[in-house]
């Protein structure tokens, strides 16, 4: 009976003992990978309707088939349209939207997903897209399923003003709207790091209340600046993309999945010239300077990939000669701890992994007997502890 | 040799369970119309049928083990207690004067817009489930790029089970039917049908539709699909998608109609779907003669369409040999094909305008023309949204102009309940005389909207649901067939218009204006009253608590200054607070 009675006692400490330390490596591998993202998500809002405007449905057209070929799959985009002008009756070019008069690429093409569409674009239905507060019955594909691990990109397009831009044609979106359904995002946690577009007038005022951390904004024009349309297909009869999309995508156009182009050198690339309105850029809320982000963190489907650190590391005696087992070992603590010092330069000591669980990431310096010797401790507490209760009862 | 005998069990068991009774059928329909058009139907059809270990288990379908049927669309109805389903898409209006026909060629097409029909399994309580319907509808609203769910809860029905009746009759279950006129088909909506296809849109008649910019071009545009799931009593299931267009044969500036499947689809005959069970092109000729083709069709057969008797020619496109070719078909002789003027219309047709079209009131005048020898029993049937209500009491009905209000047999009239949202629903049981023109009348009001209720595009106006008439008097096909033996041996044209299996017609949907507010007034409004409070509330405000009195205020001058030391007191009026 006593026997049976030490060995629960026993697997009962010893099982603690190892979710313990499964905790701390949980830990330091959530540390570790601070600054890095597994997954890519996208949210792309065209907010005007009618025929008219018909470039901002080619805009956020384009934008799509520019993050889908860097990579992004359609589960992991939202695309959100006022209206329909593919299948619109006045379209000359039946299920075809082009964003250029040349007219060299079809963006309706033939595999397309359109998540919100025509009455369904509402402030209401976007907001709760962003802070993902939907009914129940909501379909997966309306959802942004995001995580903290996820870099997240929202491009808006329409009319707009200071600190506003209109949706549909009867209700408007306020730049504190945005910017509170944002830091709802921060604080559940659904990005990693966000990039926050606007293609519209005045467009700078869009971002300017947003205060969550890891938020990197741009914008195509400034307060009093409009934006301008790129040209005219004469056929269809209306503008087919505005200039500061237009140039942005013409940017994208060059790089592919492997870029190592940084948003820094599309910031550089920024022409107001051709622009037609001077782009705002705001980087403050950012840790990490846009010089060290990539341009496909946002616009492409290239993640890295997340390594899980073994818990426990076998150290061999000098006298087996297994190369590749001792390289391994420094190779894991140089993968995890470089893009942390890369990521968060300047954060303070105290959010920084604890020596105990920099040790696991690193592959055990800890002597064995630290960790032995407190659970030898506790079994014979314990073990006492029950004897005496024993006696008592 | 322990191991096989005991691993023989196990593998038997994979086996019995991995073996399904599945199959999937395909078909191309092309059907010349009398006004120089083609209608185009594609149907695939996969057979599914729930396994013997899946029926022990509380599930119907086999999970897991889906090979042709798409697991994102059973799995939704499978977990909602779905019986029996059906979405259809319809762009476009069908004009039954031009193209001779009364509707679309696959019967399950709906009137104009979408809607989402379909049989559940009642809830714990033997009510109808509407949360499953809400779930269901939204989950395929996910799946077909389209909002098909529910807006708002009173947005279904439950009225229309007679109409639309199960085809698998099944008790314990409800009917469900929902209306949504606005929405249109475009590229997103053929993406997801395609890929709910076992081809995929690669391989077999699939590769022909997987145009966009070619199938969008068309003139009338309808996708569907229609689900009958597997159950306890029923074990076979059926889900089938149709895919429909209307194709103009006649080029732009003039010439004949000839066409082909390279010119329609700018492809050959595709290679056959390994998986197919049958993959055919069917072409229902046309009833005027010289029509001509150019490969002679694998069996030709007689079929009853729309109560009149169509040769229809069959292409078994499964076989290899067929790959690769063209088929072409034309019309000997022909120059310019010259538009007829007038065209024979079908046995019944149905039209539906509102006349006195006031802001706030008007009236719908159904005009229903049988052309026929027999006397036809029917029902029309409304659903409006509630914000459109019928003066039911003057509601009339003229045969050739002449009040007849026996015709209407019966009625059923569900009211909506403004302000929420519902639907009033409007049943007429109507006889039909042989050669006669029906006019139905109903009077209505439009209420007012608040301005939250108004659509983005409130200027527009708001589309209402296709009407409906549903016959109540079609021959089973065994009568008809009987009659095309009988045709074999006598030369009489046969025109039996109940031998068909079109039980619904539709009228197109309807655009009704509202009366639209200027959307500033709200704005004024608020402007106006913020004001005058402002103006009232800080008067009283200020008269309530505060009051207006003298205070003494004790000047002390400078003695330094050399000036007459003194208290001066002054007199100031101020405020006190």
């Amino acid at each position: 009976m006593k026997l049976l009675l030490y060995s629960l006692l026993l697997s009962a400490v010893a099982s603690l003992a190892t979710f313990a330390s499964a905790q701390k490596t949980v830990t330091a591998v959530h540390n570790g990978d601070v600054g890095k993202h597994t997954n890519n998500w996208a949210i792309l809002v065209d907010t005007s309707r009618y025929w008219f405007n018909y470039r901002h449905m080619a805009n956020t057209l384009a934008m799509y088939r520019t993050i889908k070929r860097l990579g992004i799959p359609d589960s992991n985009i939202i695309l959100m349209l006022a209206d329909d002008v593919a299948c619109n009756p006045r379209n000359p070019l039946p299920g075809k939207v082009y964003a250029n008069a040349g007219r060299h690429l079809d963006l309706y093409g033939e595999g397309i997903e359109v998540d919100y569409r025509g009455y369904e674009v509402t402030v209401e239905s976007f907001l709760r897209l962003l802070t993902g507060r939907h009914p129940d019955h909501t379909p997966r594909s309306k959802r942004l399923l995001s995580d903290s691990s996820s870099n997240v990109f929202i491009y808006m397009t329409g009319h707009g003003g200071v600190e506003f831009l209109k949706f549909q044609d009867n209700e408007e979106i306020s730049a504190f709207d945005v910017a509170d359904a944002i830091e709802q995002m921060s604080e559940k946690k659904r990005f990693n790091k966000l990039l926050f577009m606007t293609d519209t007038c005045q467009a700078a005022t869009m971002y300017s209340k947003i205060y969550s951390p890891n938020v990197i904004s741009t914008a195509c024009s400034q307060i009093g600046e409009n934006s301008y349309s790129h040209h005219n297909d004469m056929e269809i009869g209306c503008a087919v993309i505005d200039a500061y999309t237009h140039h942005v995508l013409n940017y994208l156009e060059t790089i592919n999945k492997t870029s190592k182009q940084t948003l820094q050198d599309l910031f550089d690339d920024y022409d107001p010239v051709k622009m037609l309105s001077n782009p705002g850029i705001s980087t403050e809320l950012s840790d990490v300077p846009p010089a060290e982000i990539l341009v496909t963190d946002f616009f492409g489907g290239v993640a890295s990939v997340e390594m899980t650190v073994p818990s426990l590391v076998i150290e061999f005696a000098d006298d087996i000669k297994w190369p590749e087992a001792k390289k391994r070992a420094p190779r894991h603590a140089e993968l995890d701890r470089t893009p942390y010092r890369r990521a968060r330069p300047s954060t303070p000591q105290s959010l920084r992994p604890t020596n105990l669980d920099t040790s696991i990431m690193k592959g055990g310096n800890t002597s064995p007997l630290a960790i032995v010797f407190p659970i030898l401790i506790s079994i014979g507490v314990l073990t006492l502890t029950a004897r005496t209760i024993m006696s008592v009862s | 040799m322990l191991l096989w005998s005991s691993l023989l069990p196990i593998l038997t068991l994979v086996k019995a369970t991995s073996t399904y009774d599945e199959s999937f059928h395909e078909s191309l329909t092309l059907h010349p119309l009398p006004d120089g058009r083609l209608s185009v139907l594609f149907e695939f059809t996969t057979l599914f049928s729930s396994t013997s270990s899946s029926r022990r288990s509380s599930t119907p379908v086999a999970q897991s083990h889906h090979s042709l049927t798409p697991p994102s669309l059973l799995l939704p109805l499978e977990h909602n207690r779905v019986s029996e389903l059906t979405i259809s898409f319809v762009s476009g209006r069908w004009d039954q004067r031009r193209t001779g026909e009364a509707g679309p060629l696959h019967h399950e097409s709906g009137g104009g817009g979408g809607e989402v029909r379909g049989w559940l399994r009642n809830n714990q309580n033997g009510k109808p489930d509407f949360e499953a319907w809400t779930r269901v509808t939204h989950a395929l609203g996910g799946l077909f790029c389209a909002g098909l769910g529910p807006s708002e809860d009173g947005d279904s029905v439950n009225t229309f089970g007679h109409i639309y009746p199960a085809h698998v009759s099944q008790t314990n279950t409800s009917h469900f039917f929902l209306p949504q006129p606005t929405l249109h088909l475009c590229t997103e909506n053929l993406t997801p049908f395609l890929t709910l296809l076992p081809s995929k849109g690669l391989s077999g008649l699939s590769l022909l539709l997987a145009r966009p910019d070619l199938v969008f071009a068309w003139g009338f545009q309808s996708e569907g699909i229609e689900v009958i799931m597997p159950s306890a009593e029923s074990p076979q299931g059926r889900w089938r998608g149709w895919w429909e267009g209307i194709v103009d044969l006649v080029p732009p500036k003039g010439g004949d109609r000839s066409f082909s499947l390279n010119s329609l689809f700018k492809k050959n005959v595709p290679r056959a779907f390994p998986m197919a069970d049958s993959s055919v092109l069917k072409v229902i000729l046309p009833e005027q003669e010289g029509f001509r083709m150019n490969n002679v069709p694998s069996k030709t057969e007689t079929k009853w369409i729309d109560g009149r008797l169509r040769n229809v020619a069959n292409w078994d496109l499964s076989h290899g040999d067929m790959a690769g070719k063209d088929i072409s078909f034309w019309w000997d002789g022909e120059g310019d094909f010259r538009h007829p003027r007038s065209f024979t219309p079908p046995t019944v047709t149905l039209f539906r305008t509102v006349i006195e079209p006031f802001a706030s009131d008007g009236t719908f005048s159904i005009l229903i023309h049988n052309t026929g020898d027999e006397t036809r029993q029917a029902v029309y049937s409304e659903a409006w949204p509630w914000w459109l209500q019928a003066w039911t009491h003057e509601i009339s009905i003229a045969q050739d102009k002449v009040p007849s209000p026996l015709l209407i047999t019966s009625m059923f009239y569900e009211p909506s309940t403004p302000p929420t949202a519902s639907i009033t629903t409007l049943h007429l049981g109507i006889t039909i005389p042989a050669r006669s023109t029906l006019q139905l009348k109903i009077p209505f009001t439009k209420l007012t909207l608040k301005y939250t209720e108004h659509r983005p595009d409130a200027e527009r106006g708001r589309e209402i649901p296709s009407g409906m008439l549903t016959f109540l008097d079609l021959e089973d096909s065994d009568d008809c067939q009987v009659e095309v033996s009988v045709r074999k041996t006598s030369s009489d044209t046969l025109n039996r218009s109940r031998c068909s299996r079109r039980e619904h017609l539709y009228t197109s949907r309807r655009l009704v204006d509202l009366p639209t507010p200027d959307f500033s007034m709200p704005y004024n409004v608020i402007i106006m009253t913020s004001t005058v409070m402002a103006v009232f509330f800080g008067l009283m405000h200020g008269a309530l608590t505060r009051r207006w009195g003298y205070v003494d205020i004790e000047v002390e001058l400078d003695e330094t200054d050399g000036a007459v030391a003194s208290n001066a007191t002054k007199h100031t009026s101020s405020k006190v607070e």
